[in-house]
């Protein structure tokens, strides 16, 4: 029943008739309508006698072909017009006064891109002068409070060991287990060509002791502890939380991030060295299962290693821990305020977590080398 | 002002709990079609939960609603506009993904629509992030309003306004009303915007709606609660100053 809307305008007699309904669902084909007339007419009347109803966004059509200054002058002995039709006209006018057409902006320029390259080098520059500070920040609060032992968080200490520790014990165990089988299994394929099929055991153990045991404990907190860490905190600067931490005083630093690095630094050694048992296991259940040695045989094997590898690799875990805390907690401190942007603060912690713990790893291989350790 | 006797919304028997917190029993409430309907009561009466189960977001654990409504326009409590979205793209999206509009078209209608509630087009280009808090209200209420709903719900839309902007608001909503026939559900402290624009007033009281009728009935209510409502100090003030301007 509802009549289109429609547009119509008299040349001669310059007079311009709107009729029908002036609704949302009519808006295509009178915006179609209006710009089948002539651009900018020099209207003296505005004839509304067959006017239905008229919606805001239409009004606003009207105001945008006329002009706010014309439709303005037309409105007040416009034909047949309602008060209430007047109402949202006039305040269409008034909206439309202020607003532009929109424009999209252009998106790729030459010069765009060289800006764009300018900005990307500066901010990495302000994110690395970022983290440098953080760490000295955290440095010093690490030391005031480690020397004040009324000031330790000792409930939130044992709540992040819990959370990020001891909850990652079996999927930490689980993924050396399965990583120490398939070592046992890629040793044994390479060595039996040789008939060394026993050096499948020294390629486990060695391996685990001084690199994978650690770095897959690492990798896996980088995933799963640094971004909650960023998630967790990047929630709090949402909510305003951490502002509200400055103004009763309180530091940031002290209360979330300390109690986080410090649970690391006890967890991440102790996973590093599940790490390593469940890689011997995983590396014993192949060698007993499918490779012929007897149990016995790859226990003195395991005890001909020098002990000096384990150290070598556990030396490690404390770096990592603090690398992950710091990126994680970082990141969770440079979220803006908004739900996005804890997403890519997120992601970011996890990307850059993994490829520092990497990274450290391999200048540490090189070095230990070196060292002949 | 003359009733329309078709209602647009109606609750039955509504009962909402959250563990064992009653929130509404037995709540029944009426809205009728192109009225302005103010919703009050205490902070934590629950009413925002109430406009929550009116629209269907939160189901009730009893009772019934009848919304006989489409397309709605609803403005949260803190806005909830899309973070990922500059504000002109929030008011935008829903003619973007509702109508044959294009993209140009739906975010010029979407800046008058701001232009309107009183936000130049530059805070259209901004992030809601970037926006203070009242800008926010402002813009969500342009969202609610794009697409010329038949009814919109409104929760505390005056709050963290300055008074000039609140006073804009309540008469661009009044107008809004009376010349499209909308209908506005609306929930508020502000005394000011009760007194101005209102038809009705439901008040909101231990689980229940208490009262509903035109502000001058509520007022004369004898139920105590309403009646430090209305005739505290602000109350007061507030009744002088609708009294002095009619
Ligand atoms: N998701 C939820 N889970 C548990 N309780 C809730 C939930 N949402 C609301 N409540 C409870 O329901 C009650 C009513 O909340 P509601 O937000 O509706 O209050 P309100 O009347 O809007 O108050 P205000 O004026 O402060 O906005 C409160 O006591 C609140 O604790
Ligand atoms: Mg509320």
């Amino acid at each position: 029943m509802s009549r289109a809307g429609f547009i119509h305008y008299d040349n001669t007699e310059k007079l311009l008739q709107v009729g029908g309904e002036w609704t949302l669902e009519h808006y295509i084909a009178l915006n179609r309508a209006i710009q089948q007339l002539p651009p900018a007419p020099e209207t003296t009347r505005l004839d509304c006698s067959n006017l239905g109803k008229v919606d805001f966004n239409t009004a606003s059509l009207l105001a945008d072909y006329l002009g706010s200054p014309q439709l303005d002058k037309l409105l007040p002995h416009a034909q047949g017009l309602t008060t209430d039709q007047r109402d949202i006209f006039a305040s269409a006018v008034q909206a439309t006064q202020t607003t532009e057409l929109y424009t999209a902006k252009p998106s790729f320029s030459a010069v765009g891109l060289i800006a764009q390259l300018g900005q990307n080098v500066s901010n990495q520059v302000h994110q690395l002068v970022l983290l440098l500070n953080f760490i000295g920040d955290l440095v010093l609060t690490c030391v005031a409070v480690l020397v004040r032992p009324s000031r330790w968080r000792v409930t939130a200490w044992f709540y992040h060991m819990q959370q990020a520790g001891l909850a990652a014990i079996p999927i930490v165990s689980l993924m050396a287990f399965l990583v120490g089988a398939v070592v046992a299994f890629l040793g044994a394929t390479v060595l039996t060509e040789f008939g060394a099929t026993v050096y499948a055991v020294d390629l486990v153990a060695f391996g685990f002791m001084r690199e994978l045991g650690v770095l897959l404990a690492a990798i896996l907190l980088a995933g799963r502890t640094a971004s909650s860490f960023t998630a967790q905190i990047g929630a709090m600067k949402v909510n305003e939380e951490l502002d509200a931490m400055r103004v009763e005083q309180l530091d940031p630093i002290e209360l979330l991030v300390v109690p986080r690095l410090l649970a690391l630094l006890v967890m991440l050694p102790l996973l590093g060295f599940v790490s390593i048992l469940a890689g011997l296991a995983g590396g014993a259940a192949v060698a007993v299962g499918s490779l012929d040695i007897s149990w016995n045989q790859y226990l003195s094997i395991l005890n001909e290693v020098p002990v000096r590898h384990f150290w070598v690799g556990m030396s490690k875990a404390p770096f990592f821990a603090v690398v992950i805390a710091t990126i994680g907690c970082l990141e969770g401190f440079k979220v803006a305020n908004s739900a996005r942007s804890i997403g890519q603060h997120t992601t970011s912690s996890v990307v850059q977590a993994l490829f520092a713990v990497i990274l450290l790893d391999a200048i540490a291989a090189l070095f230990f080398m070196e060292m002949n350790w | 002002m003359i009733q329309p006797a078709e209602t647009i919304l109606s609750m039955r028997q509504i009962s909402n709990r959250f563990g064992n917190q009653m929130v509404h029993q037995n709540l029944n409430l009426d809205v009728y079609r192109g009225e302005i309907i103010g919703l009050v009561g205490g902070s934590g009466a629950g009413k925002s939960v109430l406009l929550r189960t009116a629209i269907g977001l939160n189901k009730p654990d009893t009772g019934e609603i009848i919304l006989n409504a489409s397309p709605i326009g609803v403005l949260f409590q803190h806005g909830a506009l899309f973070s990922s979205m500059t504000v002109a793209e929030n008011v935008a999206l829903p003619l973007i993904e509702h109508t044959r509009l294009s993209r140009a078209q739906a975010l010029h209608l979407a800046q008058i629509k701001l232009a309107l509630v009183g936000l130049n087009q530059q805070a259209g280009e901004q992030y809601p992030a970037e926006l203070s808090g009242g800008m926010v209200k402002r813009a969500a209420l342009a969202r609610a309003l794009i697409r010329e709903p038949d009814i919109v719900f409104l929760d505390e839309p005056t709050a963290g306004l300055d008074p000039l902007n609140a006073a804009a608001f309540d008469r661009l909503i009044k107008t809004l009303s009376k010349a499209l026939g909308l209908t506005v559900v609306l929930v508020t402290h502000d005394l000011d915007t009760l007194y101005a624009i209102c038809d009705r007033i439901a008040v909101l009281a231990d689980k229940r709606i208490v009262a509903v009728d035109t502000v001058a009935k509520v007022v004369a209510n004898p139920d105590s609660w309403i009646q430090s409502y209305f005739h505290g100090p602000r109350g007061r003030a507030a009744a002088h100053a609708a009294r002095k301007e009619v």
